[in-house]
């Protein structure tokens, strides 16, 4: 067939170049690699941007999905199982508790820029090995308000309990939070005092969280929001005008911006009774499941790597996301500059308690949510619920490491 | 019964009938075909919702089948990091399942691993969990086919019991349990289960399948055999019995992939009436063709009975027109010859009557006219008895007015009359004045009465009234004290002050002399009863006047013309009192002073009875001026005084008498001499004085008259020392 092409002159000229581009072409696709990143944060639009510098700048291709939140663990453990992981993954420090599941490779420490902030770089270290690099840190929630409806943001709880009424002789509901995600609760549990694991071991059958229980139940009990409320609450319908407030977390106040502009209004959680919220802090990290020393992709994602801890990236993640940066001099500058809703950003950042990365960390959620379940909808006692929590925890935390 | 009546009626009756008899015929066979058609539709409706529950059983059974296969289930069973994964996989599928309600995972202990929706309580207390050991044990569970039991805890459904099934000891759905395995292995090996799934389908979900084929007030049941399972209605809310159609369906719950069926049987009951009322819309165009198919047989019944009746109804008007005195013919074309007869006779009778009516007519006419001239006359009499009788009521109208006045006018005399006597009684001018303001004002209805009276010698000018308020009474004395001046004009008759009148009638001497005026707040009062006022004024002048004089020569007997200090005749009177007095009253002190004049004979002999005259008249000023009010003071006669002192102990006496000499030292009269000359005189006199306090009251005045002249001695003789 291609004798015959050859033969017929209207057909020569197009083949011709076409084998030409082929020849040319050749040695480059065999020698060019592809890495495939996962993550689930929320704002994308960073990761993105920082894939086309990192395109452009080493002439890789990299295949970046986005997971749901509530999905991402459950889809890498699934893969794991199966060893259809991608290169890199982009998730919160505690992911690296389940380094074994995910069969993430430890890293040295020469996959560290000098100016990575040490706090940030302790987020990724289990048992003196690193599984991760920082690349932001902060993820803390944070109080949002419409300034359409509100004047002055509240305080305290009490004081929002008080704004309730006048709100919704408007048709607006008060506040919109995540409220059966534990990541909301524990900033609760952190005021009454308590908090999931303490030096490694879990720690929830405590009297703080039997305290915490009734008072997060009396929230929607009494009406400042619906018993449903799901993160659509605190993102979607919060944009839409359906909400006042909102508890969100740093991530989500580049699309606030974008979406209310003038009327987004940033504020310190409220305290209860004058004892200021606690909210986990973490970083966001790079791990890489499956990395070998030796291999094609070790230098690319080493670059990748590196890419993301640069202080121009850092800039300009800050600058067009506000998302807190991991390098040192950026975050001092940032810190020093700060105003406006910056600088509540980073006050909030102080009320924070950085999220342990223990393996037991990610069993803890699980068993928070089970027991939290139980008491609001199935009857059992704040003391029942902890004690339930804390039982399952341990058992399945013992099962884990069993299977390790 | 008019004839054209009876015409109408057969001619309708014809008409209707036989359109009435095949519409009724027509109507039975249809109501016939309605009520099979209303059986048909029953089974239909039936055998739809009996094929929609199955229906969507299987589709539900099937999708059960292949979520149990879902790889996710079984790892949340072998980690606890895929149960919330598990959780999402199994919301969506409660969420993508109409008949379920909520949905349990369970591991190979039965312990409840992850749920949605569901109560992990309500199933641990249900029949469920006895059940499914039960079936485990016995070995019903296998080969991944589901297995139905019947719960009967409501607990595993959120809300009450009475909203779930109301029926007593009946359950409340069906538990598909599914068991879950991690291997697929080839057919016919035996595996055993990794853990199980439960799923919830409550008859709630059931009946809103069936739901949408009910109308409002049917319903829909469960039964098992003869027993009740469950019901869309509350137990005992029966519909009318006659109104009800019952329509059963026996049928189970089971696909192809469950071990077991639970045999169901579903009845439906209904409302006939409700049922029927579609299938009654096509009777109604039955019903509406028939009416119309009447209602024209009427109408040409009706047209028919007009054309044949109208000649008659033409004859029975000309009849009425004649029965009511219209004889005139009319041209009409009665078609019948019979009528057209009648008619002509009718038409020959009417002439004969028309003419009779002329005659009478012409002789009324004339009657009306006398009746008239007559009419005109009477009311011309009429007339003039009206006119004779207006003029005799105002004549006896006008003797009446004349007589009533004449009867007050008379009655107004006698009083005044009578008061007239009462006024010849009076001693004082005060009586006058009371008895005028008490009793005039009865007289004129009331009109309040003021009595002004003029100034005397003795008395000034003053005004009586009981009911005149101050600012009134102040006016009115101002202007009447102006009138009285001598440069004023003439009493007027009346005064006026705001809006209130009032009428003065004077009261004057017989010499023409004002003595006061009688002032009557009224409107102007007529001529006759002023002029009796007057006459009354008259009479009261005449009173006062005398009264007045009487008091003024009373006086004039009592008092000295020189000094018009009261004389000897008065001091006799007044100690006389004062003795009475003291006699009376013994604690009360009482003094009485005797002054004598010096040098009185000498003055009158030296500068004549004139510059004696000014002594008296100066030893009497300076009495006036240093006595009290209280000190009554009198000129005995010649050159000497008395003062009868009230209160009077030896101190006040001495007190005076220390005034009174006092006084005398500077009193100087000029005296002329015959010759022209001038010369100045010393005013002096003696004084001596007695009091009760050291004498008894006869003896007073010798006292005083001894005390005097030892006083007097004392002047003439300076050496002598005496006390007054």
């Amino acid at each position: 067939m291609p004798v015959i092409f050859l033969h017929n002159k209207r057909c020569r000229l197009p083949i011709c170049l076409f084998l030409a581009l082929v020849l040319i072409t050749l040695p480059s696709a065999v020698h060019s690699a592809s890495i495939e990143l996962w993550h689930a944060h929320q704002a994308r639009n960073f990761i993105e941007s920082v894939i086309e510098v990192f395109e452009e700048e080493a002439g890789i291709d990299a295949k970046v999905v986005a997971y749901s939140p509530d999905s991402v663990k459950a889809e890498l453990l699934l893969n794991s199982g199966s060893g259809l992981l991608p290169d890199v993954i982009i998730v919160p420090s505690d992911f690296l508790g389940l380094y074994h599941e995910l069969r993430l490779a430890s890293l040295p420490p020469s996959w560290n820029l000098p100016t990575t902030g040490k706090q940030a770089l302790g987020t990724t270290q289990i048992n003196s090995n690193q599984y991760g690099i920082p690349i932001i840190q902060g993820n803390h929630l944070m109080l949002f308000y419409n300034k359409r409806f509100v004047d002055k943001p509240a305080s305290t709880w009490k004081e929002l309990l008080e704004k309730k009424q006048a709100l919704e002789a408007k048709n607006i509901s008060t506040i919109g939070w995540n409220y059966g995600e534990m990541y909301w609760f524990v900033s609760f549990l952190g005021a009454f005092g308590g908090w999931p694991m303490d030096a490694g071991k879990i720690t929830l059958n405590t009297p703080e969280l039997v305290r915490t229980l009734p008072f997060y139940q009396s929230l929607s009990s009494r009406g400042l929001l619906p018993q449903h409320c799901d993160y659509s609450c605190a993102q979607r319908d919060f944009v839409n005008g359906k909400f006042a407030y909102a508890i969100n977390g740093d991530w989500a106040y580049a699309d606030f911006k974008k979406e209310l502009g003038q009327d987004l209004g940033l504020a310190l959680l409220p305290t209860i009774e004058g004892i200021p919220m606690q909210p986990m802090s973490s970083t966001y990290v790079l791990a890489f499941p499956l990395l070998k020393p030796n291999s094609e992709k070790y230098e690319i994602l080493l670059e990748l790597a590196r890419l993301f801890q640069r202080e121009d990236i850092q800039r300009q993640i800050y600058d067009d996301y506000q998302l807190l940066p991991i390098n040192k001099t950026v975050y001092e500058q940032v810190s020093s500059q700060a105003s406006g809703d910056a600088r509540i950003i980073l006050e909030q950042l102080n009320f924070t308690r950085p999220m342990p990365s223990d393996p037991g960390m990610s069993i803890a959620w699980q068993a928070m949510s089970k027991g939290y379940q139980r008491y609001m909808n199935h009857g059992f006692s704040a003391e029942d619920a902890a004690a339930y929590m804390q039982n399952l925890a341990e058992r399945e935390y013992e099962r884990f490491m069993q299977k390790k | 019964m008019q004839i054209r009546h009876l015409i109408a009626i057969i001619i309708v009756l014809a008409a209707v009938l036989p359109s009435l008899a095949i519409s009724l015929v027509m109507l039975n066979q249809q109501h016939r075909a309605t009520e099979k058609s209303l059986a048909h539709e029953l089974g239909r409706v039936l055998e739809t919702m009996s094929g929609d529950v199955g229906f969507k059983f299987a589709t539900f059974s099937t999708n059960y089948k292949l979520f149990s296969s879902e790889r996710l289930l079984t790892q949340a069973l072998d980690s606890f990091l895929f149960s919330s994964h598990a959780y999402r996989a199994m919301e969506r599928f409660v969420e993508q399942s109409p008949l379920v309600n909520s949905i349990f995972l369970l591991d190979i202990d039965l312990q409840v691993v992850e749920e949605f929706n569901g109560s992990i309580v309500g199933l641990e207390n249900s029949n469920v969990h006895a059940q499914l050991q039960s079936a485990i044990a016995q070995k019903k569970i296998k080969d991944g086919r589901q297995y139905l039991v019947l719960f009967e805890d409501y607990t595993l459904v959120k809300g009450t019991r009475e909203s779930q099934n109301p029926i007593p000891n009946s359950p409340f759905g069906v538990a598909v349990i599914s068991p879950l395995y991690l291997h697929v292995l080839q057919e016919g090996l035996s595996r055993s289960p990794e853990g199980y799934l439960v799923a919830i389908l409550p008859f709630q979900e059931i009946y809103s399948i069936l739901e949408p084929e009910l109308r409002d007030d049917e319903t829909i049941s469960l039964r098992q055999g003869s027993n009740l399972l469950a019901s869309t209605a509350k137990v005992g809310v029966n519909m009318d019995a006659q109104d009800l159609l019952l329509t059963s369906r026996e049928g189970q719950i089971n696909s192809e992939h469950t071990e077991n069926a639970i045999p169901l049987t579903l009845q439906m009951q209904v409302s006939r009436s409700g049922r029927m009322q579609e299938l009654d819309a096509s009777l109604n165009t039955l019903y509406k063709g028939i009416a119309i198919a009447i209602a024209l047989s009427l109408l040409a019944a009706l047209l028919i009975v007009r054309w044949l009746s109208k000649p008659i109804a033409m004859m029975s008007d000309t009849i009425k027109r004649y029965s009511q005195g219209n004889y005139q013919p009319i041209e009409i074309d009665l078609k019948y010859q019979e009528l057209k007869a009648v008619s002509r006779l009718l038409v020959d009778m009417g002439q004969t009557i028309q003419q009779q009516f002329d005659t009478l007519r012409n002789k009324n006419i004339e009657l009306q006219k006398v009746s008239e001239l007559k009419d005109e006359y009477l009311a011309k009499v009429k007339a003039l008895n009206e006119q004779l009788e207006q003029r005799v009521e105002e004549k006896t109208k006008e003797l009446r007015l004349t007589l009533e006045r004449e009867e007050d006018n008379r009655q107004l005399l006698q009083n005044l009359l009578r008061l007239s006597i009462d006024l010849q009684a009076c001693d004082s001018v005060e009586e006058v004045v009371e008895l005028c303001l008490k009793q005039i004002p009865h007289l004129y209805s009331g009109s309040p009465l003021a009595v002004y009276l003029s100034q005397t010698r003795y008395q000034s000018s003053s005004l009586h009234t009981h009911t005149f308020d101050e600012d009134e009474k102040d006016w009115l004395y101002h202007e009447l004290c102006a009138i009285e001046q001598p440069s004023s004009q003439a009493l007027p008759d009346t005064l006026e002050f705001g809006v209130e009148n009032y009428s003065l009638i004077r009261l004057a001497s017989m010499h023409t002399k004002l003595l006061g005026v009688l002032v009557l707040k009224s409107k102007r009062i007529r001529g006759e009863q002023r002029d009796f006022l007057t006459l009354f004024a008259k009479q009261a002048s005449a009173i006062i006047e005398t009264v007045r004089l009487t008091q003024e020569l009373a006086a004039m007997a009592r008092t000295d013309g020189l000094t018009e200090l009261a004389n000897r005749k008065a001091f006799d009177e007044a100690y006389e009192r004062e003795r009475i007095t003291h006699e009376r009253y013994p604690d009360r002190k009482s003094a009485i002073f005797i002054i004598d004049a010096n040098n009185l004979k000498f003055i009158n002999d030296q500068y004549g009875h004139a510059c004696g005259d000014r002594l008296i008249v100066t030893v009497a000023g300076i009495l006036k001026r240093e006595c009290r009010k209280s000190d009554q003071i009198f000129r005995l006669g010649g050159d000497e005084f008395a003062i009868i002192v009230r209160n009077g102990g030896i101190e006040i006496c001495q007190a005076l008498t220390d005034r009174l000499l006092n006084a005398q030292k500077n009193s100087q009269i000029q005296a002329v001499r015959e010759n022209g000359s001038t010369q100045i005189l010393e005013v002096s006199f003696s004084i001596g004085f007695a009091s009760t306090e050291e004498a008894s009251i006869g003896q007073l005045l010798h006292q005083a008259d001894k005390r005097m002249y030892e006083h007097k001695n004392a002047y003439r003789n300076p050496t002598e020392t005496a006390k007054p």
